[in-house]
C-alpha cells in the first residue's frame, strides 16, 4: 500500500453513521423535560404518569354552551313540529337551541341539511336521510349514557361533541376487521398493516370485537392459585387471548392519555386491592361501551350506508378513545351537558357522582404531582369534579350575583357564557377552530391526523374563551357544577344580568356586546314556523 | 495504553494466509478460499476462512436454509408479495404457531400452523445438526468439547421454549411465533399471563446470570486488554505458564476486591455464567403453566412481596350481575 | 499471610492519585490508597443507613427488605428521613462508593502499570446506576423517580416503569440493550468454551494454543476473531450493554412520554410510508 493511498470507505460509512444517528435524533416526536408527573400508588414503585408539558391533544376545542333558551311561553316541540318522537318534551325554544348545539358539535359546515332533507314536503319532519335516523338512535344514547351511567360518566356527562368534535363522524372508532383465516396457503395477511397511518391503527382491532360488544371474552386471563390446579383444569387462559387482551387494554390507556399504572399496580394487574379507584371508573366504562356499541351502534347497521361502514360491513363503533381522545377526561371534564341537561338526559337530572362519590370520596386524588403548572395542568387525575364540595354545591344554584333561578350561575370552568352571548349574531356560537378544522369529515377510515384541529390550552381554565386572562385554577375544581340546569325555563331578564356580568376581555369580534338580547331573541324565535333555515349558520 | 488496546485495530497485521493446523480424525477436508477482510480487521483478525463443511455442516446449511425461507416466504405472502411492503414490515411480520384448537396435532393445514411447525422442525434440526459439527470440530482438533455443552445449553432454552413446552401444555400455539415484533408480543403477554415473570425467581436467575455474564466479559475482556502489553491475551499459553501479565492481572482483582481467578478458572466462571443463564431460564420456563400458575401469587405464598401503603380508602369491587339488572 | 507467592515484587510504592504515600499500604490482600478509605466510609455508612431503614419498617423476609425513594412530592428536595430521606443518603453513600471503588481501580492500575480498561468498564455499570438513581429523577423533577433498593421491591418498580411505556420490548434502546447483554454472553460462552477446550482437550491429548483455537473457529464458524479480538469484542458488547441499558431508561419518562409502541408512529409518517398510497 502506497503512502498516499486513500481509503474511502471508512469516511462513507461514518458519514451513514452520522446521518443515522441524526435521523434518530431527529425524525421520531421526542418529548423533552420539562415532564409532568402524577403519583397514582403509593412512593416507591412508580405508578406514574407522564406527560410532557408541550404536548397538546387533539380535537380538545371546548365550544360554548348556546345562550339558554326563552322558555317562557313556548309550546312544546311536539306541538310544534311533526315527527319529533325523542325530544317532543322539549319547549320549542329549547328544542331548537339543541337542534342548533347538535349541528353546531357535529355538523357544523354542513348545517341542518345534514340531517334534515329540508327539500322534501314533509320539511324537517322527514326522515330520509339516514343522518337523521342516526342522529336520533344517537340522541337516545346519549340520553341512556346521562341517565343511566353515572358510574362511569358523572359528573359532566356527556354530549355529542363528546365524541363527535365538530366532525360527522367521530374521530376515533372501529371496525370489525378481518381476522387472519389461515385458509391461505401461506401467510396470514393483516390488512390494517398496509393501511395504517398510525400505530392505532397498525394494531388490529380484533380485540375491540372482542370485548367491547355484549358478547364479550373474558378478561379473567390469570389464576387466582399459585399452582397448577390438581384435577388439571386450565386457570389460565390461552396465551393468544392474553395477548388480545394486552392489545386491548394498551389502546385503551392510551387513547386516555394514561398508562398501565393508572388503574393496576402492574406486580398485580388482577388484584382490586392494588388497583386505584380509576380501575372501578374504567371497569363500568367498558360495560358502557358494550352497552352502546350492542344496543345502539350495531342496530343501525341496516341504517348507514356503504360508505360509512368498515370492511365487514358493521357501523363505525365506540372504543374508549372515541370519547376519551387521548384524555382521561374527555375534554378535561368540561361540563357541557350541564347546558342540556333537559335535551341530553332521560330524567333532565345531571349524571348522579353518587357511585363515583362512594368510590372516590373525595380521596382519589394524586398522591403527589410535580412538575411544573401543576395546578394548572388539567388531565390530572385529581378528585376535582366529584369533591363533596362540587357534589354539593351542584346540588344547590350557585351563590352568585342577581337572583332568579340559577341564571347568574357562572362556572369558572366554562368558557364565559357572556362572551358567548356577545357574538350570537346568528344562531350557533362558532366553535373557535383552525380555519382547516372543518374540513369535510373524512371517510370512515377511523382516526385521522390531528393537525387539523387547534388545540386549546391544556388548562382548563384557559381554554378557547381566554376571558381575561387566566381563570383562578383554583375554583376549577369546586365549581358549581350545575346550579339550575340553564337550559330549563329561564326568566327573559336574566340575559341582561348575563350580558354585564361577563362580556369582558373576549377577544372574540363579531356582534359586540349590546345586541345580544336581540340576536338573542332572534334566534329563539325562528323556532316557531318553518323558516329555520335562515337560522342555520354556516363557518368556513 | 498503547495503541494496540483501543477498540478497533489501527495497524492491520495482514501475514500469510493460515490454512489451519492439520485435521487428525477427519475424514473431510477444509475448503481453502483464501479471503482478507479489512473490516474484520478492524476489530480482529483479518482473515476469514478456511471452512470446514463436512455432511453435517453442509445439512444444517440447508436445513437453516429452509426454515429461513419457510418464515420469509409466509412473511411476504402476508403482505400479498409486495416487496416494498416486505422490506418495510418486516418487524412486524410473522409466522405464527397453530391456533389452540389444533391442539399438538401435527397435521395442521399449512396456512394455519403448518408451515410454523414445518419452519421449527428445520430450524431445529439445522441446530441440531450444527450442534453435531460444534461437537465433531473440536474432536477433530483434539480439542475438548465444552463450547458444544454451552451452546447445547442454550439448544435447551430454545427448545423448552418451542417444543418441550407447548408438549407438556398440549398445545402448539403455547410456543413462540417467528417474528420480530410478534415474539416480543408473545413475551409481554406470557409474562402478564402467568402473573408476573419477574416473581419466576428462575427469571431472577436467568436474570443475574445473564447480567454476571456480561459483567464477567467486561471484567475479563478489561483486564486482558490491559495487561495486553505483556502479552496477556496468549490466554491457553498463560494459564500453562504463568507470566507476568497473568500476575498483574490476578493481582489487580486481588488488590481491588480481595480475590481473584486466574487465567484458567475466571473461564470456568465465565462459562459456567453462560450456561446457566439459558440454563436456569430454560427451567424457568418449563415449571410455567406446567406447575405454577401465578407466579406473583406463588412469591405472595412463600412470602417474598413487599408489601405497600395503601393510598386510596377501600372501595368494593364492581359485581357484574348486579350491574345486569340496569342494562 | 494473604500474600500470593509471586505478589512482593508486585507491591511497590506510588501510583496514587490522591495523599501520595499517606494510604498507600494493603490491609490482607486489599490495596487501601485514600480512595479505599473514602469507599470503606460510603459503603459502611449506606450499609448502616439500610439496616437502619429496614429495622424501621416491619418485613420479616429478607426478599420483602427495601429502602424506599420518597414521594415524587418531595420533587428534588430532601425528605424525611422515614419517607425517603434515608434513601436518599443511601444514594448518596452509594454513589461515593462507587465513584471511589473506580478511582481506586485507576490506582491500582497505575500500581501495576496495566492499562485502565477495568476501570473505564466499571464506570459504565456506575454510569447505568447513576442514570437511574440521580439522572433520570434530575429530568423529571423528583426523587421519587428513584428506584427501591430492596430484592422484590425493585423487581416491582421495573415492572411499573414498564407498563408506564405499556410495552417496554418496544423501546428501540432497550431492544439494542437487550441485544447487546444475549450477544455477550454468548460470546462469552463460546470464548470460555474454547479456552476450556484448549486447555482441557482430554486424556492422551496435548494442551492445545492459540493455532488451535484459531482454527476450531475458522472450522466452525468460517472465521476466528482471535485471541486479542474476542476480548474486545467481548467488552464493547458488554460495555453497550450497560450504557443503552442507561439510554433506555433516560429516555422513558424525560424524553417520550406515551406507550413505546406509539413511538413508531412517525416511521408510519416518514418517507419510508410512502408506500401507503398504493393501498
Amino acid at each position: 500500500m502506497s503512502t498516499k493511498h486513500v481509503r474511502y470507505s471508512p469516511v462513507i460509512v461514518g458519514i451513514l453513521a452520522g446521518f443515522l444517528v441524526l435521523v434518530g435524533l431527529i425524525a421520531p416526536p421526542w418529548v423533552l423535560p420539562p415532564i409532568e408527573a402524577v403519583e397514582t400508588g403509593p412512593a416507591a414503585i412508580e405508578m406514574v404518569q407522564y406527560k410532557a408539558a408541550s404536548r397538546q391533544l387533539p380535537y380538545d376545542v371546548r365550544p360554548a354552551a348556546l345562550e339558554p333558551a326563552d322558555n317562557e311561553g313556548s309550546p312544546k316541540a311536539s306541538e310544534v313540529y311533526q315527527n319529533v318522537q325523542v325530544l317532543g318534551n322539549l319547549t320549542d325554544a329549547e328544542f331548537t337551541r339543541l337542534m342548533l348545539a347538535i349541528t353546531e358539535w357535529v355538523a357544523p359546515k354542513q348545517g341542518c341539511e345534514y340531517c334534515h332533507n329540508l327539500a322534501s314536503d314533509q320539511g324537517f319532519a322527514d326522515d330520509g336521510l339516514y343522518t337523521k335516523k342516526v342522529a336520533r338512535k344517537m340522541l337516545e344514547m346519549v340520553r341512556h349514557i346521562n341517565s343511566k351511567w353515572p358510574e362511569h360518566v358523572a359528573p359532566s356527562g356527556v354530549t355529542c361533541y363528546t365524541c363527535h368534535r365538530g366532525q360527522n363522524v367521530p374521530p376515533w372508532t372501529w371496525y370489525e376487521q378481518n381476522k387472519p383465516a389461515g385458509d391461505t396457503f401461506m401467510g396470514k395477511p393483516r390488512p390494517w398493516h398496509l393501511e395504517a397511518k398510525t400505530i392505532r391503527q397498525f394494531f388490529p382491532d380484533v380485540p375491540y370485537d372482542k370485548y367491547l360488544m355484549d358478547e364479550h371474552a373474558s378478561a379473567q386471563i390469570q389464576s387466582s392459585d399459585p399452582l397448577v390446579s390438581r384435577s388439571g383444569k386450565a386457570e389460565v387462559a390461552k396465551e393468544q387471548d392474553a395477548e388480545d387482551l394486552y392489545l386491548f387494554m394498551m389502546q385503551m390507556a392510551n387513547s386516555m392519555g394514561v398508562n398501565c399504572t393508572y388503574c393496576h399496580n402492574s406486580r398485580a394487574f388482577r388484584d382490586w386491592s392494588q388497583s386505584t379507584p380509576y380501575r372501578w371508573i374504567a371497569y363500568w366504562g367498558i360495560r358502557m361501551a358494550r352497552d352502546v356499541n350492542t344496543n345502539y351502534i350495531e342496530p343501525l347497521k341496516t341504517v348507514f350506508p356503504d360508505n360509512r361502514k368498515g370492511p365487514l360491513g358493521d357501523p363505525a363503533k365506540a372504543h374508549c378513545g372515541t370519547c376519551h381522545l387521548g384524555n382521561n377526561k374527555p375534554l378535561g371534564g368540561y361540563k357541557l351537558l350541564d347546558h342540556y341537561l333537559v335535551g341530553l338526559t332521560e330524567d333532565g337530572k345531571a349524571p348522579d357522582p353518587g357511585p363515583k362519590q362512594a368510590i372516590l370520596l373525595g380521596e382519589a386524588k394524586p398522591v403527589a404531582v410535580t412538575g411544573p403548572d401543576q395546578d394548572a395542568a388539567q388531565p390530572k387525575p385529581s378528585a376535582a369534579p366529584v369533591s363533596k364540595e362540587a357534589i354539593g354545591q351542584s346540588v344547590a344554584p350557585g351563590n352568585g350575583s342577581g337572583g332568579g333561578n340559577g341564571a347568574e350561575y357562572k362556572s369558572q370552568e366554562k368558557p364565559a357564557e357572556g362572551a358567548g352571548g356577545a357574538d350570537l349574531g346568528g344562531t350557533v356560537q362558532p366553535v373557535q377552530q383552525a380555519p382547516n378544522a372543518n374540513a369535510p369529515s373524512p371517510a370512515p377510515t377511523g382516526e385521522n391526523a390531528p393537525q387539523g384541529a387547534a388545540p386549546s390550552q391544556m388548562d382548563p381554565g384557559t381554554t378557547m374563551e381566554q376571558s381575561g386572562g387566566k381563570n383562578g385554577t383554583e375554583g376549577t375544581a369546586d365549581a358549581p357544577s350545575a346550579g339550575q340546569p340553564p337550559s330549563n325555563p329561564l326568566p327573559a331578564e336574566n340575559t341582561p344580568g348575563k350580558a354585564e356580568e361577563k362580556d369582558v376581555g373576549t377577544p372574540e369580534p363579531a356582534g359586540g356586546a349590546a345586541p345580544k338580547k336581540t340576536t338573542g331573541g332572534g334566534t329563539s324565535t325562528p323556532a316557531g314556523n318553518g323558516p329555520a333555515q335562515g337560522t342555520t349558520t354556516r363557518f368556513d | 495504553m498503547g495503541s494496540y488496546s483501543s477498540i478497533y485495530n489501527r495497524i492491520q497485521v495482514r501475514g500469510p494466509f493460515d490454512p489451519g493446523v492439520p485435521l487428525k480424525h477427519s475424514s473431510d477436508t477444509r475448503i481453502q478460499s483464501k479471503a482478507f477482510s479489512y473490516w474484520l480487521g478492524k476489530i480482529g483478525d483479518p482473515q476469514l476462512g478456511p471452512l470446514y463443511l463436512g455432511w453435517s455442516g453442509a445439512a444444517s446449511l440447508a436445513f437453516g436454509f429452509i426454515a429461513i425461507e419457510i418464515i420469509g416466504l409466509n412473511m411476504w405472502a402476508s403482505v400479498d408479495w409486495d416487496p416494498y411492503a416486505f422490506v418495510r414490515n418486516i418487524a412486524f411480520l410473522s409466522l405464527d404457531p397453530p391456533p389452540a384448537k389444533y391442539g399438538l396435532n401435527p397435521l395442521v393445514p399449512l396456512g394455519d400452523g403448518g408451515w410454523w411447525i414445518l419452519a421449527g422442525f428445520f430450524l431445529t434440526s439445522s441446530i441440531l445438526l450444527w450442534w453435531v459439527r460444534s461437537y465433531t470440530r473440536a474432536r477433530a482438533l483434539g480439542m475438548g468439547t465444552h463450547t458444544s455443552w454451552a451452546f447445547a445449553s442454550a439448544i435447551f432454552l430454545y427448545l423448552s421454549l418451542g417444543l418441550f413446552r407447548p408438549i407438556l401444555m398440549g398445545s402448539w400455539s403455547e410456543a413462540v411465533p417467528f417474528g420480530i415484533i410478534t415474539h416480543l408480543n408473545w413475551t409481554a403477554s406470557v409474562s402478564v399471563l402467568y402473573g408476573n415473570w419477574y416473581y419466576n425467581p428462575f427469571h431472577m436467575l436467568s436474570i443475574v446470570f445473564l447480567y454476571g455474564s456480561t459483567m464477567l466479559f467486561a471484567m475479563h475482556g478489561a483486564t486482558i486488554l490491559a495487561v495486553s502489553r505483556f502479552g496477556g491475551e496468549r490466554e491457553a499459553e498463560e494459564i500453562v505458564d504463568r507470566g507476568t501479565a497473568a500476575e498483574r492481572g490476578a493481582l489487580f482483582w486481588r488488590w481491588t476486591m480481595g480475590f481473584n481467578a486466574t487465567f484458567e478458572s475466571i473461564h470456568r466462571w465465565a462459562w459456567w455464567f453462560a450456561v446457566l443463564t439459558t440454563f436456569t431460564g430454560a427451567i424457568g420456563v418449563l415449571l410455567t403453566g406446567t406447575v405454577v400458575d401465578n407466579w406473583y401469587l406463588w412469591g405472595v405464598k412463600h412470602g417474598i412481596a413487599p408489601s405497600y401503603p395503601s393510598v386510596y380508602p377501600s372501595f368494593p369491587i364492581p359485581d357484574e350481575a348486579a350491574r345486569s339488572v340496569m342494562q | 499471610m494473604a500474600m500470593l507467592s509471586f505478589e512482593r515484587k508486585y507491591r511497590v510504592r506510588g501510583g496514587t492519585l490522591v495523599g501520595g504515600d499517606l494510604f498507600d499500604f494493603w490491609v490482607g490482600p486489599f490495596y487501601v490508597g485514600f480512595f479505599g478509605v473514602t469507599a470503606v466510609f460510603f459503603a459502611l455508612l449506606g450499609t448502616l443507613l439500610i439496616f437502619y431503614d429496614i429495622s424501621q419498617g416491619d418485613a420479616t423476609n429478607p426478599f420483602a427488605f427495601s429502602v424506599n425513594p420518597p414521594s415524587i412530592k418531595y420533587g428534588l428536595g430532601l425528605a424525611p428521613l422515614a419517607e425517603g430521606g434515608t434513601w436518599q443518603l443511601v444514594t448518596m453513600c452509594a454513589c461515593g462508593a462507587f465513584f471511589s471503588w473506580a478511582l481506586r481501580e485507576i490506582e491500582i492500575c497505575r500500581k501495576l502499570g496495566i492499562g485502565w480498561h477495568v476501570p473505564i468498564a466499571y464506570s459504565f455499570a456506575v454510569f447505568a446506576y447513576v442514570s437511574l438513581v440521580v439522572i433520570r429523577p434530575l429530568l423529571l423533577g423528583a426523587w421519587g423517580h428513584g428506584f427501591p433498593y430492596g430484592i422484590m421491591s425493585h423487581l416491582d418498580w421495573v415492572s411499573n416503569v414498564g407498563y408506564q411505556f405499556l410495552h417496554f420490548h418496544y423501546n428501540p434502546a432497550h431492544m439494542l440493550a437487550v441485544t447487546f447483554f444475549f450477544t455477550t454472553t454468548m460470546f462469552l460462552g463460546l470464548h470460555a468454551g474454547v479456552i476450556l477446550a484448549a486447555v482441557n482437550p482430554g486424556d492422551g491429548e496435548p494442551v492445545k494454543y492459540g493455532e488451535h483455537e484459531n482454527a476450531y473457529f475458522r472450522d466452525y464458524i468460517c472465521y476466528s476473531v482471535g485471541p486479542y479480538g474476542i476480548h474486545r469484542l467481548g467488552l464493547f458488547f458488554a460495555l453497550n450493554a450497560g450504557f443503552w441499558s442507561a439510554v433506555c431508561i433516560i429516555i422513558s419518562g424525560p424524553f417520550w412520554d406515551k406507550g413505546w409502541p406509539y413511538f413508531f408512529d412517525f416511521f408510519l409518517k416518514t418517507p419510508a410510508a410512502i408506500g401507503n398510497i398504493a393501498y
